[in-house]
């Protein structure tokens, strides 16, 4: 033992310094660790190839441990277990680089929070915690991506000197790679997979978190699938196509033409493929291949892995085990074993086999865990012991003499996260992330004011400047505004809304800018109306037409306001109702904003009912309001090319109540029927339907009115709601629903109550008397029999009052009733008929008292035996009546 | 309740009467404001109310063939009559009249209420085809027969009866009786039927019922099975081999054929019969089965030319109407920048809209014309092929049929040999008491012997001739008319109004410019 070994080993001077109490076979290790020794001090004249890395000439790592005492005794202190295995630890350690001179040094034992060193292999503490959503791979990863800070390893091409334990990472909320490998291991293992935290290299923008130049995961998938229409089987008819009359040569032409522009739109698509792929490519590194980083593997056979694969921990997205960013493995652990990869690694990882049981390419560190790594029975420790450790001895080395180690259990205490703590899943309940082009912003739910949890905002250029969309998600709102999609460029908001909300609106399109253009998506199957859609836009219409009069080029510019409500599912099949408005004349003011726009027309369009003809069913209903006319389009049946239509004209009185209206030929201004079998309408008939368009018109304008209400109303109440932006909290949410809790509250305290009145039920009856001799903490024979006769004494007494009592009641209304009849008797004769009816009212009255009181006296007389009885064997049970007479104090 | 006769009048259901009530049921009664229509529409009219009018016979309602509710309580009608072609009336309301009766009402098959309260009916009956009745009122009538009650179990969908005011009605087990019968009404005398009573009422009269319910069952089995029998009847008659599933055809050969039936009794013509029978049998039902498939095939055939045909036709018609609603799309264009301007249509806007209508005019011809090829020609694929089809069978069963009549003249030869042995015996006399005495001189002589043998193999060939000759020109008959049929209504009819169909609509949309 010697001091020159540097400060790595100090610990292990400890250690040995332990172990001489200990039994005879680690004074062996201890020997073997010396010898072992030794041979260290032989290395350093050797380590020339290597000058970098010699592990013991790093200068002392500091773990500042401010208080040790906060931690755990596994924390501060190693048992001999742990020290056993470390000894052995250092052992592989100098065997391996005596052999492997040229490799670099294993992540083995780096020191703990408290300054400790521990093995890698106990440092993970394979956990489930109870959430379900740790469970899969994608959502565990995901979570500690999201739960931790990531520190940079520095230097970046060595290994950390320090790993500290998954529970402080935990709660620290920040790691390097390691931390975060090892954390993310015990979650994986925990949940039953077959995990390992890996040792190796990786490229720089894997070791730097680098995801600005990832594509955005959270992608919106806005195109929609094209379906495609499967042709039909070829059938035996066919009929022959009509004749192409087309040239053929045109075509040709036209395709040619076509194909250029294909080939140079391809050509052009091409270059600037280039030139994007010049600009994403990263920068060389020079420490390409050196850079020291962890990650996970999880090999396949539980948990139905079908095969092996890595997951980024700093990311938490799962990669194919060839996935060019890795770059070289030193070395794999899980909490039972450690593993050194024997393979060439120089073209990364591609051709690595991960089948830790072939020695030829893993080395591993106990024996006994290869067997563990098959089925796990209790047998195998032999059958490993046999078939393996002669391979050992045959390497000459010490290790028969440690086929009993076996890894110690984790010193790490249990992991374990509150609700709370996993709802706020980031760092400080925020985090933010970059991806190419893109800016992903996370909240924890609750955390921001407006209940946002995600936001994604989408750049143009690489250096997040230019912003052309923005998609906010946000949750518990009370408005139920789940996400909202900004456009910059073209200056509209798409908001969808979760079910539930009053209007039943699931999604609202509209924009800030001139061009006016507002859609809304309702729930249709929980409005009553079916309504599904309601789109309202601004047309222009540009006319240019040729005036005879003045021989120019006349120009018209109209502006229209269009409203559609489409709806489906309705009984009478209307489909979709258009109101044309001719713009409000502009004028400024509030006042303004009351007024309803006057209508140009509306059109009504049903779907086809098949209970009627064709031609009877109306397909198109045209309320032509300004020119008051009634244009009616009936449905074309299958045998016609064209619908019947009939238009009608108003009436010009038809505004005036008073006169009714009388039928004249001018009303009914044209009808086209697309077949003359087709039943022509009696003059009466056609009467009577028009008074009923005439009807259906004031409606129709209602409705539309209602509608235009409607959009101004959301308008208000989609500000009002912005501005109060409550979040609604879950029932079952007790920590943050006031009125839950208060609810909650009210029942325990319910409980409580209830339980203090079952307590004071049980009245002590034998309080009093004791009461009366002063309480004493213990009484003689003597007392208690007293004590016994006086309560027994004092129940009958109390009994025959209270039957005393009734009986005089009894009595005494039995006198009273007598006294009343005598009365009766006397004044029978001279009684008017309502002093007769009252005395037989009084007479009943005291009838029915004294049944009552008779009842009662019968009962008392019943019950008290009962009760007597009860006090007795009550009495006969009481501890304090009995050996050895304690009295307890009583509690108040 | 007797009714003064002969103080009222009878009245006949008139013209007048008619017009009268159909008047009367619409809203606006005297008001001049819409011009009286002339003619009375029957068709048009669903609802009918022809109430105290002392009416005896229900007679010219005939022509309200769409009518869905007829009242005519408080008559005089003595008879159920005249309603046959009311097939669409789902109420008949006959209360208060003097019917006797139930009767003339097999053709309302989609009546759901009738009322007949208040009239001298004895008997429930004669309403077996009323499937869909729902309300049953024959209250206040002469009712008073427990099978009458149990009559009204087969109407499933009967939820409501009224029997008050029947003899039968004042028995004191009426209602148990009822309530136990009628499992499926709700209502019994307008009242609702409770759980309790029904139960017990069902308990009461448990064995009667189960009884019912089984001779129930059989009856509907039996109809099934006759039901089952027609249909399979109708599709052999489709495939043109009906009759020849079992050894009709060979029984058929021998049931006119009286000597025939003498001759069998010679000695050894049973085994003979038997073994023709055999192989005879297996043809025909060679033939049957062939018959089936062919017409599985033929309707295959004619499902995919009609599937061809009626597409074409879609989409041509869909062609034609984008065509049509374009044109009407620039009408109204056309037509809302001249109206702007305050006055007529000008006469460059009249030439243009008249070009464009010349040149829709010929779309919708051109459209027409290339149906028309096309269809035309489809046709005649498909009346190839038919023709190929049946041709085909005609002769796969031609050659059947010369089997059979191989094997009849097998037959005949056979049993003339038997014949020749049986004669020669008769005049060895070796026969004496097998053969019955009126054959007996059948077999006397060898000539009378071979012209019975020559009548009846003739017989026989004539009945297979005639069952032939029926095949053939059924089938062909059948390939005729369906052609004839498809010629006249997709070729012709079609074209016509698809024709004329263009030609209206080009002078509607021509009237426009016209006016002006």
């Amino acid at each position: 033992m010697t001091e020159t070994n540097g400060d790595e080993l100090h610990a292990s001077h400890d250690v040995n310094g332990h172990e001489h109490a200990d039994t005879d076979e680690e004074v062996a290790d201890q020997q073997n660790d010396s010898n072992n020794d030794v041979q260290e001090e032989i290395l350093p004249p050797k380590p020339k190839l290597q000058p970098i890395i010699a592990p013991d000439m790093f200068p002392p790592p500091i773990v500042i441990c401010e208080n040790p005492e906060n931690y755990p005794e596994s924390y501060r202190t190693n048992t001999k277990k742990e020290e056993l295995i470390l000894t052995f630890i250092e052992n592989f350690r100098r065997q391996y680089h005596y052999i492997y001179r040229d490799r670099k040094p294993l992540f083995l034992n780096p020191l703990n929070e408290c300054g400790l060193p521990k093995f890698v292999c106990t440092t993970v503490q394979p956990t489930l915690l109870s959430f379900s959503k740790l469970f899969q791979w994608n959502d565990a990863a995901e979570f500690v991506a999201d739960h931790l800070n990531y520190e940079l390893l520095e230097p970046p091409h060595e290994l950390p000197k320090t790993l500290w334990s998954p529970e402080k990472v935990l709660y620290d909320h920040r790691g390097n790679c390691f931390d975060y490998a090892n954390l993310l291991c015990s979650f994986l293992i925990g949940a039953g997979y077959d995990a390992f935290v890996v040792s190796g290299y990786a490229t720089r923008e894997v070791c730097f978190m680098d995801t600005t130049r990832l594509p955005n995961p959270y992608i919106k998938k806005r195109e929609e699938k094209h379906v495609e229409r499967v042709k039909p089987p070829h059938k035996k008819y066919t009929v022959k196509p009509p004749k192409d009359l087309t040239s053929k040569y045109d075509a040709y032409m036209h395709q040619r033409h076509l194909d250029k522009i294909q080939a140079d739109k391809n050509r052009r698509q091409e270059e600037e493929n280039k030139r994007i792929a010049e600009i994403e490519k990263p920068l060389p590194d020079p420490l390409y291949g050196i850079r020291v980083h962890a990650w996970v593997l999880v090999l396949p056979g539980k948990r139905e892995v079908p095969e092996a694969f890595f997951i980024e921990p700093t990311t938490g997205y799962g990669k194919a085990t060839n996935d060019v960013e890795y770059l070289g493995i030193e070395s794999v652990w899980n909490h039972q074993n450690y593993w050194v990869n024997m393979q060439d690694c120089s073209n990364g990882c591609e051709s690595l086999q991960f089948d830790l049981n072939d020695q030829a390419r893993w080395e591993f560190m106990f024996t006994y865990s290869t067997s563990l790594r098959g089925a796990v029975t209790a047998t195998l420790n032999t059958i490993g012991n046999s078939a393996i450790l002669d391979e050992e001895e045959d390497k000459g080395t010490a290790e028969t003499t440690q086929k009993d180690i076996e890894v110690p259990p984790s010193w790490v205490r249990h992991l374990d996260l509150t609700p709370a703590e996993f709802q706020n899943r980031y760092p400080h309940s925020r985090k933010t992330y970059f991806y190419k082009k893109t800016r992903v912003e996370k909240y924890a739910p609750y955390f921001m004011k407006d209940g946002i949890v995600l936001k994604i905002s989408e750049f143009a250029d690489y250096d997040f400047k230019e912003l052309i969309y923005v998609t906010q998600k946000y949750e518990h709102r009370h408005d139920k505004l789940e996400e909202r999609g900004h456009d910059i460029r073209t200056n509209t908001v798409c908001e969808t809304y979760l079910p539930g909300r009053p209007d039943q609106l699931k999604e609202h399109t509209y924009g800030f800018g001139p061009e006016f253009e507002r859609t809304m998506i309702y729930y249709d199957k929980a409005r009553l109306d079916g309504l599904a859609k309601r789109h309202e836009t601004m047309l222009e219409l540009t006319d240019y037409f040729v005036n005879p009069r003045l021989d120019g080029l006349a120009k018209r510019h109209e502006t229209m306001l269009e409203l559609t409500d489409y709806f489906v599912n309705r009984d009478d099949f209307l489909e979709y109702r258009k109101a044309l408005f001719e713009p409000r004349p502009k004028k400024f003011g509030p006042a303004e904003k009351d007024n309803q726009r006057p209508i140009i027309s509306i059109t009504e369009r049903y779907g086809r009912n098949v209970e009627l003809n064709a031609n009877d069913d109306i397909r198109e209903l045209v309320f032509a309001i300004k020119d008051d006319k009634f244009v009616i389009t009936y449905h074309r049946d299958d045998i016609h090319i064209t619908p019947s239509t009939r238009t009608y004209v108003k009436p010009i009185n038809w505004n005036d109540k008073t006169i009714t209206i009388k039928w004249s030929d001018d009303l009914l201004l044209e009808t086209y029927q697309a077949d003359e079998d087709f039943k022509q309408m009696s003059k009466r008939d056609l009467y009577y339907k028009m008074l009923k368009l005439m009807e259906q018109e004031e409606e129709v304008t209602r409705r539309v009115q209602k509608a235009e209400d409607e959009i101004r109303d959301l308008q208000n109440r989609r500000q009002q709601e912005e501005l109060s932006n409550e979040l609604e909290y879950s029932v079952y949410d007790t920590e943050r629903n006031k009125k839950s809790r208060e609810y909650r509250d009210l029942l325990d305290k319910r409980d409580k109550e209830e339980k203090r009145k079952r307590e004071i039920k049980d009245v002590d009856y034998l309080a009093p008397f004791l009461a009366a001799i002063g309480k004493p903490s213990r009484i003689n024979a003597h007392t208690a029999q007293t004590l016994r006769t006086s309560a027994q004494h004092d129940f009958k007494e109390r009994s025959i009052r209270k039957a005393n009592l009734m009986q005089a009641r009894y009595e005494n209304e039995v006198q009273e009733l007598i006294t009343k009849q005598q009365w009766y008797q006397k004044h029978q004769i001279g009684m008017t008929k309502e002093d007769e009816l009252e005395y037989q009212r009084v007479c009943q009255d005291a009838q029915f008292r004294l049944h009552i009181l008779e009842e009662r006296l019968d009962r008392h007389k019943k019950l008290s035996a009962e009760k007597y009885l009860q006090l007795e064997s009550k009495l006969n049970e009481d501890p304090r009546l009995k050996e050895p007479y304690i009295i307890p104090e009583e509690k108040k | 309740m007797a009714r003064l006769y002969d103080a009222i009048e009878p009245e006949v259901v008139s013209m007048d009467m008619l017009q009268n009530a159909v008047e009367s049921l619409r809203a606006d009664g005297d008001n001049q404001v819409v011009p009286k229509e002339d003619k009375l529409d029957y068709s048009a009219v669903n609802s009918l109310r022809l109430d105290f009018r002392s009416i005896l016979r229900m007679e010219n309602l005939w022509l309200f063939s769409n009518l869905t509710k007829l009242q005519m309580d408080n008559n005089i009608i003595e008879r159920i009559e005249g309603l046959d072609t009311l097939q669409k009336l789902t109420w008949l309301d006959l209360s208060f009249n003097n019917i006797t009766n139930i009767e003339g009402l097999d053709t309302l098959t989609e009546l759901t209420d009738l009322s007949l309260y208040n009239n001298r009916i004895t008997n429930i009956e004669n309403m077996d085809t009323l499937k869909k009745l729902n309300v049953f009122s024959i209250g206040n009538n002469q009712v008073d027969d427990e099978n009458s009650i149990r009559y009204l179990r087969r109407f499933d969908n009967l939820r409501t009866v009224c029997l008050r005011g029947n003899p039968f009605a004042s028995k004191p087990d009426y209602y148990t009786f009822t309530i136990a019968h009628l499992p499926q009404i709700h209502f019994l005398d307008y009242k609702l039927i409770d759980e309790a009573p029904r139960e017990e009422a069902l308990k009461k009269y448990e064995i009667q019922i189960q009884q019912l319910i089984t001779t129930e069952d059989q009856d509907r089995e039996k109809d099934k099975k006759s039901d089952d029998k027609k249909k399979q009847h109708q599709l052999h008659k489709e495939a043109f081999v009906e009759n020849m599933d079992q050894n009709q055809l060979f029984t058929a050969m021998f049931k006119d054929d009286s000597e025939g039936q003498k001759l069998l009794l010679v000695p050894g013509a049973d085994e003979l019969v038997a073994q023709i029978e055999e192989k005879f049998v297996a043809i025909v039902h060679t033939m049957f089965e062939f018959g089936l498939k062919e017409k599985e095939t033929r309707d295959k055939e004619i499902d995919d030319f009609w599937i061809c045909v009626n597409e074409a036709k879609d989409e041509n018609t869909r062609r034609a109407a984008v065509i049509v609603d374009e044109f009407k799309e620039y009408r109204t264009q056309l037509f809302a920048k001249e109206d702007l301007e305050q006055q007529g249509v000008s006469s460059a806007v009249a030439a243009e809209y008249d070009d464009a209508l010349t040149n829709l005019r010929n779309k919708l011809m051109a459209l027409e014309i290339a149906l028309v090829d096309q269809l035309e020609e489809t046709i005649q694929t498909f009346e190839r092929n038919l023709g190929e089809m049946v041709s085909n069978f005609t002769e796969s069963m031609r050659a059947n049929f010369g089997l059979l009549r191989e094997l009849q003249a097998f037959f005949n030869e056979s049993i003339i040999n038997l014949c020749v042995a049986a004669v020669e015996r008769y005049m060895k006399g070796e026969l004496d008491d097998e053969f019955p005495d009126e054959t007996r001189d059948l077999f006397a002589d060898k000539d009378t012997i071979l012209n019975a043998c020559q009548t009846s193999d003739e017989i026989h060939r004539s009945k297979l001739d005639q069952r032939e000759d029926e095949m053939f020109s059924r089938i062909s008959n059948w390939l005729t008319t369906m052609v004839d049929n498809i010629h006249e209504d997709e070729e012709y009819n079609r074209n016509r109004k698809r024709i004329i169909e263009i030609s209206r609509l080009i002078d509607y949309l021509r009237a426009d410019i016209e006016d002006m």
